[in-house]
C-alpha cells in the first residue's frame, strides 16, 4: 500500500492539490513546503526548483535536474518520508530516525543546488558547472552548509514534534572527497575576512556554480591589501592566478572518490592545506611585488634623485 | 576557466565513474558506505548531464 501512498503522494504535490500549512503533517505537504524552508534558511533570493518532483530512476538517490525537476529515490528518500508522517510522534529506534535525517538531509543538498542570487539560470549554471574545479566546489558546498543546518531545517519543518529524537542522531557527511576541502577553504576565508565561522559557506552556498569561484576569488582579493596596491590594468591578470591556483586544487579531488572515505577526508583536507599554504606565500610574493603608493615613491629614482641632491 | 579535456572524452570518463561506483555500492555490505557511494554517483550523474550537448 505504501507504494500507492507514495506515487499519490506525487501525484498530489506535483498537481498543485495540496495547500500548505503553518508546518507539513503529511508526505504531500513535505514535498510542497521542503523548498521554501530551505530558502527561508538559506537566505538566497530564488530557486530554481520549477516544482515537480519525480521518483529517480538509474540507481539515483537524489538528484537536482538542470531542467529544475527534482529526482528523488523512493527507497532511500520517499518511503521513509512516508514512514515519518505514518508512524508521527511514536518512538522510534536510532537506525530509522538515522534514515529519515538521512532523507531529509538528501531533500536539503538537492534543494541547496537549485539556490542562487536574482536572475542567475541554470543554463548558465550548468555552463559554469563543467569548468575548473567547479563541480568538486559546488557539492563540496551544498553537503557542507546541507550538514551543517539540517537541524535547523528539521526545526523550521517541525520534523522533531513527528519524529522525536531525531535531532539527537548522529550522521556524518556523504562527498569526503569535497567536503573537508570546501570547509579548509571556507574556514580560511572567514578567518582572513575576520567573520564568524560558516560565514564564507552560507555565501557561496546563495550562489550558484556561476558564482561560487569568482565570489571565492573576491572576497580573497578584498581579505589583502593587494586592491590598493595593484594597478586596475593589472588586477584580472592577479584575480586571474589566485583563482587558477585554488580551482587546479579542488579539481584534483575528483580523483578521490574511489577512495574510503576516512582516506579520502584526509587527502581532501591535506591536499586544500597544501595549496593554502602555497598561497599565502603567492599572496606574500604578490604583496612585495606591488608595493603601496607611498612605498614606490619613497623608492622612486626621482625620489633618490631628491635624496642625494 | 575550462580544462583542458575534450567535452567527449570527459563525459565518457565521467560516465564511467558512475559505472564503477554504483557497481562498487551494489557490492559494498556496509549501508552508510553504500549510500556514499551512490550520492557520489549521483554527484557525477549531475556532471554528466551538464556535459551532454
Amino acid at each position: 500500500m505504501t507504494v500507492d501512498q507514495i506515487q499519490s503522494a506525487l501525484q498530489h504535490h506535483n498537481a498543485g492539490r495540496v495547500i500548505p500549512a503553518a508546518a507539513p503533517h503529511t508526505l504531500p505537504e513535505l514535498l510542497t513546503q521542503h523548498a521554501r524552508a530551505a530558502l527561508s534558511l538559506s537566505g538566497a533570493d530564488q530557486s530554481a526548483w520549477n516544482g515537480q518532483i519525480v521518483e529517480a530512476g538509474d540507481g539515483i538517490l537524489g538528484l537536482a535536474h538542470w531542467d529544475g525537476t527534482l529526482h528523488l529515490d523512493r527507497e532511500f528518500i520517499l518511503a521513509p518520508l512516508h514512514d515519518l508522517y505514518a508512524r508521527a510522534g511514536e518512538s522510534r529506534p536510532t537506525t530509522t530516525l538515522a534514515r529519515y535525517r538521512d532523507a531529509l538531509l538528501t531533500l536539503l543538498h538537492e534543494q541547496s543546488h537549485f539556490l542562487g542570487p536574482h536572475g542567475a539560470t541554470q543554463e548558465a549554471a550548468r555552463q559554469a558547472f563543467h569548468t575548473l574545479g567547479a563541480q568538486a566546489l559546488e557539492e563540496g558546498v551544498a553537503e557542507a552548509w546541507s550538514h551543517t543546518h539540517l537541524d535547523a531545517y528539521l526545526h523550521h519543518l517541525a520534523i522533531p514534534h513527528h519524529a522525536p529524537g531525531i535531532e539527537h542522531v548522529a550522521t556524518r557527511p556523504s562527498y569526503q572527497s569535497y567536503v573537508p576541502a570546501t570547509l579548509a577553504l571556507t574556514n580560511y576565508l572567514d578567518h582572513r575576512r575576520s567573520q564568524p565561522p560558516g560565514n564564507t559557506l552560507h555565501l557561496l552556498n546563495r550562489q550558484t556554480t556561476e558564482g561560487q569561484w569568482p565570489l571565492v576569488v573576491d572576497l580573497l582579493y578584498r581579505s589583502t591589501t593587494l586592491p590598493r596596491r595593484v594597478p586596475p590594468l593589472q588586477e584580472p591578470e592577479v584575480r586571474h592566478h589566485l583563482e587558477s591556483h585554488l580551482r587546479t586544487a579542488f579539481q584534483s579531488l575528483e580523483v578521490l572518490q574511489f577512495l574510503p572515505q576516512d582516506l579520502a577526508a584526509h587527502r581532501s583536507r591535506s591536499t586544500l592545506h597544501a595549496a593554502l599554504t602555497t598561497l599565502d606565500q603567492d599572496l606574500a610574493r604578490l604583496t612585495n611585488a606591488f608595493p603601496r603608493a607611498q612605498e614606490r615613491a619613497r623608492h622612486s629614482p626621482d625620489d633618490e634623485l631628491e635624496l642625494t641632491r | 576557466m575550462e580544462t583542458t579535456e575534450p567535452y567527449g572524452d570527459r563525459l565518457a570518463r565521467t560516465e564511467w565513474l558512475i559505472a564503477e561506483l554504483r557497481q562498487r555500492a551494489d557490492s559494498c555490505e556496509d549501508p552508510h558506505e553504500r549510500t556514499n557511494l551512490h550520492r557520489s554517483a549521483d554527484a557525477l550523474v549531475r556532471l554528466a548531464t551538464s556535459l551532454r550537448p
